[in-house]
């Protein structure tokens, strides 16, 4: 191979890019067709992006320090948004910085409802097929069901990674986007319809039909999602008081989002509730019949901002809770988004204490992913290896734990048993944070129920991909919900998606959409009294 | 007898179960609050801090430490009200999230570790504008003025407080220190011109000293 001293190589992909100063190498790495992960959108924060770089490099930035230890440095270890490399380097990207096809969860089961299409779609197909798209545009996977609006058959199902994530894997930084660049809120609306317009078409094709049958879409998703689908300026979600800029319901032609279907074909988006509370939160709690319930019912949709509302049969209360990354596998030392190689399950055998480990894909473990940490936790929990107020048992887990860079570490897998060459560590930190989001969501449900005056609940709905790779006994063994038993959680699956397909094929469930929305209160927890209180007894790790 | 270790211990710990009875039985059997709080609570807080440095324990565990010892200064305030200071204060510190920012769990938990350190402070709320900061920290002679910003957005304000403070009449008498989730160390001192960083609670105990010439 001929070597262009004018240029940086990749490896394992062998990509070569002309080497640019000043360019971070995860924008070069970018320029050469590699994704890599950067949960943060680039800012130092989540140290998800590690590479080691042989030759030319820039000196290490304060934030490499904080997520690489002496050790990781001295090898080479680098994040790849904080360093530049010069000419001639060659950049070695582990598999666990790539940036991976996600397990997207599509399953939409939708009980019983009445068939009443728009009439408008009907009237417009005439005689041909008459075709509806569902859609759950998610800050991380887009889902798109295709249906016959005349017999309610799901044709087809499509789903694609939301290609703003490029621009961030969080809201914030999406919304951060469109407030410090002028073209940015445009470029990520662009992003989103193309998306959604891609997919109709893929589903299409699936099932043998054309997009220009397709007459009729509902649109649901967080409220940033919302706002920069429609072209709405979203900076004020993240500003207080969060207020959305349009809560009502929209119904508007799919023309003028260049969506691609039929030229008389309508998209409704249903009602958001509240800057941190969106469309996708009223869809599920359609999806979850959560204004038919006789008994306290909560439902949660865990990610990065936890998504909670919580029903009697009298009221209904919704709340948005600020979890952070830690159930996405985000700021965990190993951690990953659900893909083939992440471990999903740890359990420990009871007479030797070895950990077993569940993986996705039957692979050998590449990082962990949120249920996958949630799952540990709670083993170690059983065992008697965790603190209440965090960190591990030294007498209960022996010779696993060991003293690490980042603080104490259990040790998941060796080296030769792990698909990246090193050992798979649980950190001290990760469980610190895990036990951040837990509190957030914690204090959430907890608040919701004093508001209410309920001593506790009798049901968990769990929307979400996230919630149906997760094990109730594990969700409780860690004491994520208030006096909840395992029997008392159901996994709704993509509830969100459901609740967007229940809309499609129904007026009726629109107009019901509409009511839960006016009938649900926002609480609001940030300015609560006792936030802080709720927040820190949920980060407590429960005793065996 | 009361037990001062086991009251030491349950603010290390951060068992807040404990905290209560344990002082009010030290108060019972009249032992000094100052006593009680300077050379056992303050000093549980000054081992957590340098835990966390050590990466010994992280965020949950040190909140958790710092709010036992908050809940057990509830039982003691009634008992030193009029009684004076306990006759050490470091400093005078002002400390707010910036503008737009409703956060405030990590700014409380500066405050509580500031505190606890033997400073005044002063937490002037969320959503500071800033030329709040400007008036209380006039007005309250603050030594140092803190700021915390955890959304990425708010990094304009961050700097606009900062310049705020920089050029006005009390300049020259305060020391500015940046911190939370959203601040860079380099963002913080070359783009806003701040006079410390903290990157968390010890850190920002550990940069005040620095600043007023304690460490």
């Amino acid at each position: 191979m001929v070597r262009d001293d004018s240029e940086i190589v990749f490896q394992p992909a062998g990509r070569r890019v002309a080497a640019v100063a000043g360019l971070s190498i995860l924008e070069l790495a970018r320029r050469a067709g590699l994704e890599l992960e950067s949960a943060c959108g680039g800012k130092g924060l989540c140290g998800a992006c590690r590479v080691r770089v042989e030759g030319p490099v820039s000196a290490p930035t304060p934030a490499e320090a904080e997520h690489l230890g002496p050790a990781e440095r001295d090898a080479g270890w680098r994040l790849a948004c904080q360093a530049t490399a010069g000419a001639g380097a060659v950049v070695w990207v582990p598999p666990q910085s790539r940036r991976r096809q996600q397990v997207i969860l599509t399953t939409a089961d939708l009980g019983s409802l009445t068939l009443d299409p728009p009439p408008g779609a009907l009237a417009a197909a005439g005689e041909g097929p008459c075709l509806g798209l569902a859609v759950d545009l998610g800050t991380t996977t887009v889902v798109a069901f295709l249906y016959d609006l005349r017999d309610a058959r799901r044709l087809a199902t499509a789903a694609d990674m939301n290609p703003q994530v490029a621009h961030g894997e969080d809201v914030i930084s999406r919304i951060s986007l469109c407030e410090s660049r002028t073209e940015g809120l445009a470029l990520l609306s662009r992003l989103a319809r193309r998306c959604i317009r891609a997919l109709a078409h893929q589903a299409c094709q699936e099932a043998g039909a054309e997009p220009a049958r397709i007459f009729a879409a509902t649109v649901v998703g967080n409220t940033a999602m919302h706002h920069i689908l429609l072209g709405l300026p979203p900076g004020g979600l993240a500003r207080p008081p969060y207020q959305p800029l349009r809560g009502e319901a929209v119904e508007l032609p799919a023309y003028e989002l260049e969506l691609g279907l039929a030229p008389e074909a309508q998209v409704y988006l249903p009602p958001v509730k509240a800057g941190f509370v969106g469309a996708d939160a009223v869809a599920a709690a359609l999806a979850g019949g959560l204004d038919q319930v006789e008994e306290p019912t909560l439902l949660v949709d865990l990610g990065t901002n936890g998504e909670l509302v919580l029903a009697t049969a009298g009221e209904m209360l919704c709340c948005s809770t600020a979890a952070g990354p830690a159930f996405e596998g985000g700021q965990i030392r190993w951690g990953m988004r659900a893909a083939p190689g992440a471990v999903e399950r740890v359990a420990l055998d009871p007479h030797t204490g070895e950990p077993h480990l569940s993986v996705t894909g039957e692979m050998a473990p590449l990082g962990i992913c949120g249920s996958g940490l949630v799952s540990a936790a709670a083993a170690l929990v059983r065992a008697g290896g965790l603190e209440p107020q965090g960190g591990f048992v030294a007498e209960v887990l022996g010779d696993r734990l060991r003293q690490g860079d980042q603080g104490q570490e259990y040790l998941l897998a060796p080296a030769g048993r792990t698909g990246t060459g090193q050992d798979l560590v649980l950190t001290h930190r990760d469980l610190s944070q895990l036990q951040l989001a837990k509190g957030a969501i914690h204090a959430g449900a907890r608040l919701m129920l004093d508001e209410l005056g309920l001593p506790g609940v009798e049901r968990v709905l769990l929307a979400g991909a996230f919630g149906s790779y997760l094990d109730p006994d594990d969700l409780c063994a860690i004491g994520l919900l208030p006096g909840v038993r395992p029997e008392m959680i159901t996994s709704l699956g993509n509830a969100a998606g459901t609740g967007a397909s229940m809309m499609l094929l129904s007026c009726s469930q629109r107009r019901r959409a509409q009511q839960m929305a006016s009938r649900m209160r926002y609480l609001e927890l940030a300015a609560h009294p006792a936030f802080a209180d709720a927040y820190l007894e949920g980060m407590l790790f429960p005793t065996p | 007898m009361a037990d001062l270790e086991a009251i030491k211990e349950a603010v290390s710990k951060g068992r807040r179960k404990d905290i209560v009875p344990l002082v009010e039985a030290a108060l019972a059997e009249g032992v000094d609050p100052h006593v009680i709080i300077n050379d056992y609570m303050i000093e549980a807080m000054k081992e957590v801090g340098a835990r966390f440095e050590a990466k010994k324990i992280f965020v949950p565990e040190m909140m958790i430490a710092a709010r036992t010892m908050q809940e057990g200064l509830e039982v003691i305030k009634p008992h030193i009200e009029g009684s004076g200071s306990s006759g050490k204060k470091l400093g005078t510190v002002v400390i707010g999230t910036v503008f737009g920012d409703l956060h405030d769990i990590g700014k409380n938990l500066v405050v509580l570790m500031l505190q606890s350190s033997g400073f005044e402070v002063h937490n002037i709320g969320e959503n500071v504008p800033p030329e709040t900061f400007v008036e209380k920290a006039r007005e309250l002679g603050a030594d140092v003025v803190g700021m915390s910003s955890l959304l990425t957005t708010g990094d304009p304000h961050v700097k606009a407080t900062v310049e705020a403070i920089k050029q006005s009449d009390i300049a020259d008498k305060v020391k500015v220190i940046c911190g939370g989730a959203a601040v860079t160390e380099k963002f913080a001192l070359e783009t806003c011109g701040a006079d410390g960083y903290a990157p968390d609670a010890a850190g920002a105990v550990k940069v005040t000293k620095e600043l007023l010439g304690l460490a």
